[in-house]
């Protein structure tokens, strides 16, 4: 078969296959989806202040009822203070929750990567530090949403390859996606709010 | 072939030109992803969310320019990101259970799979552009954002790996006329 029709025919054959045995979503589908990605972005986009206020007060709630009077001193040692930051959930129909925030600080430690966020506050479009930190480790091949970080590229690239420009201070704002339970399931640059 | 997010100005597009542009070149990319990964339920996954990316990205899209070849490269770097695919199954086998069944492919394109799959991943796409969609050496330079001459390497040494691994198989391509690289114009 082969033999006569060269390597061009048999791709070709190939690819029809392929093609016959594929029945392609509704194009409909494909544009909710997209339409449901930019609904996703503009809330988070208006929510990142909301979530930002919500997470200070928690804060300062917190620090009215720190020990002072009356409590027992512990025990104990002073244990490692537990990062007050709660992933955010999703709502109801939504598949993930988005965290806006600044990534930096970037360490490899082996198959990992552990980066700094620092929650962005929103205001006019534009991004500032909001004070809010903590600490994330992702696989090294995490799979990060690049663009302005790749030349204005839209581009899919790995967290590893992105140490190096994220490992100074607050510069690049990405979207982080939590699912139900909390774990990250992908970071986009939010371009919209960088540099 | 920069993505048309990296030059602003694109005209955008409605919904029936979408659609049209969906109709007319899903099956087509899909097929051509098919050649590349040799996963055909990956092939579609990858372009589907391609699509659905360019819609996201309508207002910047430019149907006059080359929005199959956006399409197949963003596609294409979906399926070579390991991230993406773990999450994906994950995802999928969330939502939907078990995937759906897909029939094993015929006998001889089993045989150019594996011999596709032991080439490096450059290699097979500038085979798949150059021999399947017909582009040119130049206008794959473009789509792989590589130099002409890398190209060119690319295209011999995926070539003279194939014929390596097809020897003495039904698709052996001794038999076979040695193909030109394509000049279009």
């Amino acid at each position: 078969m082969a033999d006569e029709t060269g390597l061009k025919d048999c791709l070709a054959d190939l690819a029809e296959s392929g093609r016959r045995q594929v029945v392609p979503l509704a194009a409909e589908t494909i544009r909710a989806r997209g339409d449901q990605r930019l609904r996703r972005r503009r809330a988070a986009l208006a929510s990142g202040g909301a979530l930002l206020a919500v997470v200070l007060a928690v804060g300062g709630m917190s620090l009215v009822r720190a020990p002072g009077g009356g409590s027992e001193p512990p025990a104990a040692g002073p244990a490692p203070a537990a990062s007050p930051f709660v992933p955010p959930t999703p709502g109801p129909s939504a598949e993930y929750a988005t965290e806006l925030g600044y990534v930096y600080g970037a360490v490899v430690r082996g198959d990992t990567v552990r980066v700094t966020v620092e929650q962005a506050r929103i205001a006019g479009g534009a991004a500032t530090p909001g004070g809010v930190v903590h600490t994330l480790t992702l696989p090294r091949g995490a799979l990060v949403e690049v663009r302005q970080l790749s030349d204005g590229k839209p581009a899919d690239t790995q967290l590893g390859e992105l140490v190096d420009r994220l490992g100074a201070g607050p510069r690049w704002v990405f979207a982080i996606d939590y699912d139900s339970e909390g774990r990250v399931q992908s970071l986009r640059e939010a371009y919209w709010l960088s540099g | 072939m920069p993505p048309p997010e990296g030059r602003r100005g694109g005209r955008g597009v409605d919904e029936h030109e979408f659609d049209a542009f969906y109709a007319a070149s899903v099956g087509r990319i899909v097929g051509q992803l098919y050649a590349m990964t040799g996963d055909l339920s990956e092939a579609q996954d990858v372009v589907q969310e391609a699509f659905t990316r360019a819609w996201e990205r309508r207002s910047e899209l430019d149907l006059n320019g080359a929005p199959e070849a956006w399409v197949r490269t963003v596609a294409w770097r979906l399926a070579v990101s390991r991230w993406r695919k773990v999450r994906t199954a994950l995802a999928f086998a969330r939502r939907q259970g078990p995937p759906a069944a897909v029939p094993p492919p015929e006998p001889h394109h089993v045989l150019l799979f594996q011999a596709l799959r032991q080439i490096p991943e450059a290699q097979r796409r500038a085979v798949v552009l150059h021999h399947l969609c017909d582009l040119t050496v130049e206008q794959v330079a473009v789509e792989a954002d590589c130099p002409v001459g890398t190209v060119k390497a690319h295209l011999s040494r995926g070539r003279a790996a194939l014929a390596r691994l097809l020897a003495d198989t039904e698709l052996d391509p001794r038999t076979t006329n040695r193909l030109p690289e394509v000049r279009h114009g």
